[in-house]
């Protein structure tokens, strides 16, 4: 198993070689994620990076078992959770898992409400499922919640509907709908992109402290490599449907043993500086079904040659507590 | 001419005619009905020879059992069955529930009727074959038929429209977010399923409004209902032109007022509409 | 697409609804023409029960039901056919013709004038028309027609208006068309094939209506044989003989569920072929 070490306990979360497609029409499949591989251990933390069509999102909704509603099912691969495949679960095991042991936190919090319902209905909904159920008991448990999310005046904003409040405060109040029950592993689907970047921080500390309170174990999507730097020990980086590297956050900056990680790290603009230029990586991601042979960033790839364009796309290499899918990371420069 | 028989004299039928003040202009005619009518005069049947509000308000409370029962009746086999076609509509009973549809529609009502008599009325002896009992409430029973008639017509135009609208409804990313929070089923489906699709329906059911009112004039000829439809078709029959044009009126003022009603209804049950 | 390519891929719905009519009318046809039976001749017992040369048994006045049902089946087509085409040809016409209607004003009031009218419900309407004209298959006619122009004016004029706007006819215009040929060529038969089109939905409904009619007796009265009427006069003997009942309605039924399973699966099959 990649970036594990064999002797502790058994990881939080483990994904093997998954694959992912989309059944479009009677026995054609497309694929979305062709191999994801990475290793959560209890009370660690992992980013998932990616740019659009990395499938990262589809694996959000394989870790919560939504693919169903959009239309994919697991078609290779295997995923453990706490020891236990969750590959073929049935509705109502997964019924068992969400929220009691995994909490997902969406990418849109105005999307993630229902509109006619008042905060306070949509959060006893969660409530519900520990508590004995009278009302004051309810009401109590729903404020404690947004208070612990750190909202102002919770009891007005208890009586109000999700459009009456700001973006931030409605992502807080997801949040606390996605901890309610003490989840095991909490997974966070670009929760701050829609935000203003004061927020963001805010929001970023917020699920920090959370962290720490509950325990939980963090799976945090973004595009945004700032955002993981900051709130994560353990990186897996995703193109085109597969995890091209995963290690320590620090050392894949730092060090990228990918091409396409170190174009990340040098288009990131926030380490840029007055006067530098931008740098973005050439060419466009490709699309679900446009994936080219071979390594699948050869076309935009600086040190791609004739082996990268054939074949499949390679495999993780394992080295030490890092792994790498580019067959010529030894050709990738230490740069500080 | 008509109505006074053949063997009428030309001077009783002119003096008839000073007597409905057809003699006047058409335009002044339309305008002194207006005026009459809004003050709640709509004028005197010939037939009758009692004030046509009269005829009308005698006969009205039958219609409005039936439209209230009908109603009930409509919401009650159209909102589980709509939602019902929604989730499982692309299994068979979502093709089952389209072909059973489609026949319920393009069955005339006087047809469905009469099975729906023969079934309940004659073979299973549960409802009377026609008429009215006003006491309640026994007047259930003898409604239930009519209503039932009334449904299979409409129902299924409502559970389509809720069908479609439930099937956008699921595809939004809230729903998702519910599932995920595990919202317990009931709740789920009726707040976050139902609710936020019950908008077009509501819209159908104020543009329906003009055919519910239609359909209710058949049933109650076709039940023997003493209600306002019936008493419209014994005026139609004898040609008894005052009190014909007080009922159109009074239809066209019930549109209005049932197509205000859906508005405000559609208002209270979805909260975004007030944001529109 | 061809007409007689587009023909050929006619989804299962539209097919058997064609089925359906083609069968009603074939039998329609045939059926007075080849039986011994005419259809208002007394020939049999009142209320004999089927045999042989009485497939449906006979009605309460001695009738071939059999024959009946289906020379029924012949008036109650021709009428619909009668009372679906006026109104969709001479609304859609008028339509054209006040959505073309270069003065705002004009357009206005027919706007007006149509929403009303449509905004009716449509028995009442239709009722009271009969109040006036009379009742029998004719006065049924102009009742049909005078109360189902409007919904068609209000199409038409909708959809001449969007095509005013469009490409093609600005281009016309600009070559300096005269308004009449652009109208005819251009904005006419789109217009028709459209209206037309919502008028196979409409036919059902006015097999319904006729049938309706007459059965609260205020179109075709009998002894012509029609299915409405002839629902009204077998009513009575619900309990005991419900096949006077029972026959006429069911081919009634089936031709409304034919003509609406045709034209649905026309609908579905044009909105497929646009994408």
């Amino acid at each position: 198993m990649i970036n594990h070490d064999p002797g502790s306990s058994p990881p939080l979360l483990s994904v093997n070689k998954l694959r992912v497609s989309f059944r479009v029409g009677s026995g054609i499949n497309l694929p979305v994620i062709d191999t994801a591989d990475f290793i959560l251990e209890p009370q660690g933390s992992l980013g998932l990076v990616g740019e659009s069509g990395s499938g990262k999102t589809m694996l959000c909704r394989t870790l919560i078992g939504t693919l169903a509603r959009h239309g994919a099912v697991i078609n290779g691969g295997n995923i453990t959770f706490s020891g236990q495949p969750i590959t073929n679960l049935g509705e109502s095991e997964w019924r068992k898992l969400r929220g009691h042991q995994i909490g997902y936190i969406p990418q849109s919090s105005m999307a993630g409400l229902n509109p006619i319902l008042t905060i306070k209905s949509q959060l006893s909904e969660v409530v519900k499922h520990s508590t004995g159920g009278s009302e004051s008991e309810v009401r109590r448990e729903v404020l404690g919640l947004l208070e612990r999310v750190r909202i102002p005046r919770p009891t007005a904003v208890m009586r109000s509907r999700p459009h009456q409040l700001s973006g931030g405060m409605r992502q807080r109040v997801i949040i606390a709908a996605a901890i309610a029950q003490g989840p095991k592993l909490l997974i966070a689907d670009e929760p701050t992109t829609a935000l203003d970047v004061t927020v963001q921080s805010e929001i970023l500390a917020l699920i920090n402290e959370l962290r720490e309170e509950l325990g939980m174990a963090l799976l945090l999507v973004s595009h945004d490599l700032a955002v993981i730097e900051e709130m994560c020990s353990l990186m897996a980086v995703m193109y085109a449907g597969a995890t091209v590297e995963v290690g320590p956050t620090e050392n894949l900056i730092s060090s990228p043993n990918h091409p396409y990680t170190r174009a990340l790290n040098t288009s990131r603009t926030d380490k840029a500086r007055p006067g530098d230029l931008l740098e973005s990586i050439p060419g466009d991601a490709v699309s679900v079904g446009h994936w080219p042979n071979g390594c699948r960033f050869w076309p935009r790839c600086p040190i791609a040659d004739l082996d990268c364009q054939d074949g499949l796309q390679p495999d993780l290499l394992a080295i030490e507590q890092r792994a790498s899918a580019c067959i010529h990371s030894d050709r990738m420069e230490v740069t500080d | 001419m008509v109505l006074l028989g053949e063997n009428a004299s030309m001077g009783q039928v002119e003096e008839y005619r000073k007597l409905l003040g057809l003699d006047r202009p058409p335009m002044e005619q339309y305008v002194d009905y207006m005026s009459n009518a809004f003050q709640g005069d709509l004028g005197v049947s010939i037939l009758r020879r009692q004030s046509v509000v009269k005829i009308i308000a005698s006969r009205l409370p039958v219609s409005l059992w039936l439209a209230g029962s009908t109603v009930a009746m409509v919401f009650v086999l159209a909102l589980p069955l709509g939602l019902l076609a929604a989730v499982y509509h692309r299994t068979w009973f979502g093709y089952f529930f389209r072909v059973t549809t489609s026949i319920a529609i393009s069955t005339p009502i006087y047809f469905t009727s009469l099975v729906i008599l023969l079934l309940l009325a004659v073979k299973l002896d549960l409802v009377p074959i026609a008429g009215y009992d006003p006491e309640f409430p026994k007047n259930l029973r003898t409604l239930f038929a009519p209503a039932l008639t009334n449904s299979i017509l409409l129902a299924p135009v409502l559970a389509r429209i809720l069908q479609a609208s439930v099937i956008d409804t699921m595809e939004e990313e809230f729903v998702e977010a519910a599932i995920v929070r595990g919202v317990k089923p009931l709740r789920f489906m009726w707040h976050y399923l139902l609710r936020p699709s019950l908008a077009p329906c509501i819209a159908a059911l104020g543009y329906f409004a003009a055919t519910v009112v239609s359909y209710g004039v058949l049933i109650e000829i076709i039940f023997n209902l003493p209600g306002v439809g019936m008493s419209l078709i014994e005026f139609v029959r004898a040609f008894d032109y005052t009190a014909v044009q007080g009922f159109v009126a009074l239809t066209g003022l019930l549109v209005v007022a049932t197509t205000l009603l859906a508005d405000l209804l559609n208002a209270w049950l979805d909260p975004r509409a007030n944001l529109k | 697409m061809s007409f007689a390519m587009s023909l050929k891929t006619l989804n299962r719905e539209a097919l058997v609804g064609i089925l359906i009519i083609v069968l009603v009318i074939l039998l329609g046809i045939i059926v007075p023409i080849a039986s011994p039976n005419d259809a208002s001749g007394f020939v049999a017992d009142p209320l004999a029960p089927p045999s042989m040369s009485l497939p449906f048994g006979a009605d309460h006045m001695g009738r071939d039901l059999f024959v009946r049902t289906f020379a029924a089946a012949r008036l109650d087509i021709v009428l619909a056919l009668l009372g679906a085409s006026v109104p969709i040809v001479v609304g859609t016409f008028i339509g054209v013709l006040t959505g073309a209607a270069e003065r705002k004003i004009a357009g206005a009031l027919w706007d007006a004038l149509i929403n009303a009218l449509t905004a009716f419900p449509e028995i009442v309407l239709v009722l009271a028309i009969i109040t006036m004209l009379g009742g029998g298959w004719d006065g049924l006619l102009y009742a049909i027609w005078i109360s189902r122009w409007a919904q068609y004016a209000r199409l038409a004029r909708a959809k001449t208006l969007k095509l005013h706007e469009s490409e093609f006819v600005q281009a016309a215009k600009v070559l300096g068309y005269s308004r009449i040929r652009i109208l005819a060529k251009h904005i006419m038969p789109n217009v028709y094939s459209e209206a037309i089109a919502y008028g196979l939905s409409d036919f059902v409904f006015i097999i319904v209506v006729i049938g309706g009619l007459s059965f609260l007796g205020m179109g075709v009265r009998p002894p012509t044989p029609e299915w409405g009427g002839m629902l009204a006069e077998g009513r009575i003997y619900l309990q005991t003989t419900p096949r006077l009942v029972l026959w006429p309605g069911a081919i009634l039924s089936l031709t409304a569920i034919g003509v609406a399973l045709f034209a649905q699966g026309l609908a579905r099959h044009r909105k497929e072929a646009v994408r």
